[in-house]
């Protein structure tokens, strides 16, 4: 899908914006690069970056990113599941007529932005893929109570995606939607001088096509195409507490349940310890433990033709299973310290990496960087 | 037209105004009690050492505003404040800039970091911040020439400062109009 | 079973709420305490914008969502 179709709507966000000349108060720019690695030898790299900035009473944020994903080649038989996985998820067709040694690269932009006034704010979201076009629009409110010691936010969005896949092994699939409504409920309380807690409520309703087009299963002895059921209903309850300690650190601990009706309950829980090094320097440590059941009509071998329920999938986020992740950021200050520069005074560097492993044997790096302005 | 018209009508301005004026004092005086006594007998340090009791500006309007490098509104509503400085050259006014943040040396690095034109008077957040229990932040008060509190402005948005700006105006004019009628009753 | 998963999540958000609005007005912090809560190792933001930066990958490897209180947006990877 073209890139003018990522620009268009994007550029349908300056109706959003405010007319008339305006002041511009506090601003931000970021730009970030990361790369993802996997166990499958999948690459991910990405480019993005973010602008913000006040002006009068708005505010204004603009966020982009390039992701461009290469899943290395390999001889893969018609139907199998190899050669699907990669970060993103893109669903890659398997021509084991095609030169099989070939890397397959696909190519996703995604640009979003965002107006606040006050109390609102209100969203605009796009990402195009060659075969995936998705958009998504949102909104929030949010009221503080107590002298602003409990803050209430309500937001709602809802997506519409255009699934275009493209040609396979097996043939052209049919073009199909999906869309997504989701509503948050979020509650944020100050407790003491040192420390706040969040706790938030989910619910999304997905409808339309969830299963990869390209996918096949093995069902009785023969391939068939995967098929998971048109409608799902997520729901997640979160809690979050952050608490400031004594020489400049905080530690942060977080808990989320979910369940949907596809028959999968998650817990995840993470914690992150933040310190400051000196005036300029900021260690952030971060550990993340996930687990969950599978759903209904998993299976790792499916008997029946119809599968289960007339449902069958080869996708591995629907069985079960548990992973961590590991990591370290390290955010440093460039204008400050004994060697500070003037120019760089408002200039933040970052760099993170981290390190993910599940039980299903499949591990990552996740190596980012960004630099940061305040003007 | 003749001296004595000139006062009269001096006067009957002054008497206008005095009678709106008095309103808003008395408002203000009992939303927020014992502030004016509170702020004038505190003493702020200020740079190198030197020390400032607000009380000892009396004769001058003074708008005091409390404020911090971590306050994003604070930081807004300070650049709004540089930049009347000039405006209030050669008028009996006074702006006196309190920063209740922890560490002296954020506040320092902040006032230079953005080029404004205030004195570091650092308070911290258990001087007068707590004293008046501050009931916003960034905070705002404005004191007439005889030391009493006319308004408490809670927010650094547009409208507050149009308020702020409105008032420290009206009340430089009364103050212009004393001096003025003094003048003249000692010339006379 | 939706109607009581949803109540029992309102259920769940409505005490978590009562028990931040109670304990915050038993000692209500003022506004010239909240230093230490607008310090960038503190804020929810930093937060909230990582897990927007992680929601792509992560959904693409794993079966749940949310947890930030916002939705990510569509892609191939979820």
């Amino acid at each position: 899908m073209q890139l003018s179709r990522v620009l268009a709507p994007a550029a349908a966000l300056g109706l959003l914006l405010p007319s008339g000349s305006l002041a511009i108060g506090e601003s931000e720019a970021e730009l970030r690069f990361g790369l993802f690695t996997d166990s499958d030898h999948v690459h991910v790299s990405s480019a993005g970056g973010a602008w913000g900035a006040e002006m009068d009473t708005w505010r204004l944020a603009l966020d982009w990113l390039r992701e461009v994903v290469t899943v290395p080649g390999i001889t893969a038989a018609p139907g199998s599941q190899e050669a699907l996985d990669s970060v993103s998820g893109a669903s890659r067709p398997i021509a084991s007529d095609s030169d099989p040694h070939a890397d397959f690269s696909k190519v996703r932009q995604q640009v979003s932005g965002s107006v606040r006034r006050g109390t609102a704010s209100a969203g605009y979201y796009v990402s195009a893929e060659s075969d995936y076009f998705a958009q998504q629009v949102s909104g929030s409110y949010e009221q503080g109570f107590l002298q602003d010691n409990l803050l209430l936010t309500l937001s709602g969005s809802y997506g519409w995606d255009v699934i275009e896949p493209e040609e396979d092994e097996d043939g052209l699939a049919a073009d199909d939607r999906k869309t997504t409504t989701h509503g948050a409920l979020v509650a944020t309380g100050v407790l003491t001088p040192v420390t706040m807690v969040q706790g938030g409520l989910e619910i999304a309703r997905v409808a339309g096509l969830q299963h990869n087009p390209y996918r096949n299963v093995y069902v009785a002895g023969a391939y068939t195409v995967e098929r998971h059921p048109d409608d799902r209903l997520r729901q997640d309850v979160f809690v979050r507490l952050n608490q400031y300690l004594p020489n400049r650190a905080s530690a942060k601990v977080a808990y989320k349940l979910y369940r949907d009706d596809w028959g999968i309950h998650s817990h995840t829980i993470e914690s992150k310890l933040a310190q400051y090094v000196g005036e300029r320097v900021i260690v952030r440590y971060r550990h993340r433990w996930y687990t969950q059941d599978e759903a209904d009509f998993w299976s790792d071998e499916y008997l029946l033709a119809g599968g289960i329920d007339g449902y069958r999938t080869g996708d591995y986020r629907l069985e079960n299973f548990s992973s961590h992740l590991f990591g370290a950021r390290i955010s440093v200050d460039l204008g400050r310290g004994p060697v500070a520069v003037d120019w760089l005074e408002n200039v933040d560097v970052v760099a993170k990496y981290e390190r993910y492993f599940n039980s299903n044997n499949f591990s990552a790096n996740i190596l980012e960087t960004a630099v940061a302005l305040s003007f | 037209m003749h001296r004595p018209a000139i006062r009269l009508a001096t006067l009957l301005a002054l008497a206008a105004l005095a009678t709106g004026d008095a309103a808003e004092v008395r408002a203000a005086g009992d939303e927020y009690p014992g502030w004016a006594g509170t702020i004038a007998s505190h003493e702020l340090r200020g740079p190198q050492g030197t020390a400032l009791r607000i009380g000892d500006l009396k004769g001058d309007v003074v708008v005091v505003n409390f404020w911090a490098s971590w306050c994003k509104p604070c930081r807004k509503e300070l650049r709004v404040l540089g930049d009347w400085v000039g405006d209030l050259a050669g008028d009996p006014a006074r702006i006196v800039t309190v920063s209740i943040d922890g560490d002296r040396r954020r506040a320092e690095r902040f006032l230079e970091d953005e080029g404004l034109p205030f004195p570091l008077y650092h308070d911290g957040p258990d001087g007068l911040a707590r004293a008046l229990d501050l009931p916003s932040l960034p905070c705002t008060v404005v004191l007439d020439a005889d030391g009493r509190l006319v308004r408490v402005v809670r927010d650094g948005s547009a409208e507050g400062l149009d308020e702020l700006r409105g008032t420290v105006r009206d009340l430089i004019a009364d103050r212009v109009g004393e001096l003025t009628a003094a003048d003249e009753d000692a010339s006379g | 079973m939706i109607r009581a998963v949803v109540s029992f999540g309102l259920a769940v958000l409505g005490a978590l709420v009562l028990l931040l609005g109670g304990t915050t007005g038993c000692a209500t912090v003022r506004p010239y305490e909240k230093e230490y809560l607008a310090d960038p190792i503190m804020t929810f933001r930093q937060d909230t914008e990582e897990a927007a930066h992680d929601l792509h990958w992560i959904e693409a490897r794993e079966g749940s969502t949310g947890g930030t209180g916002v939705s990510g947006g569509g892609c191939a990877c979820n």
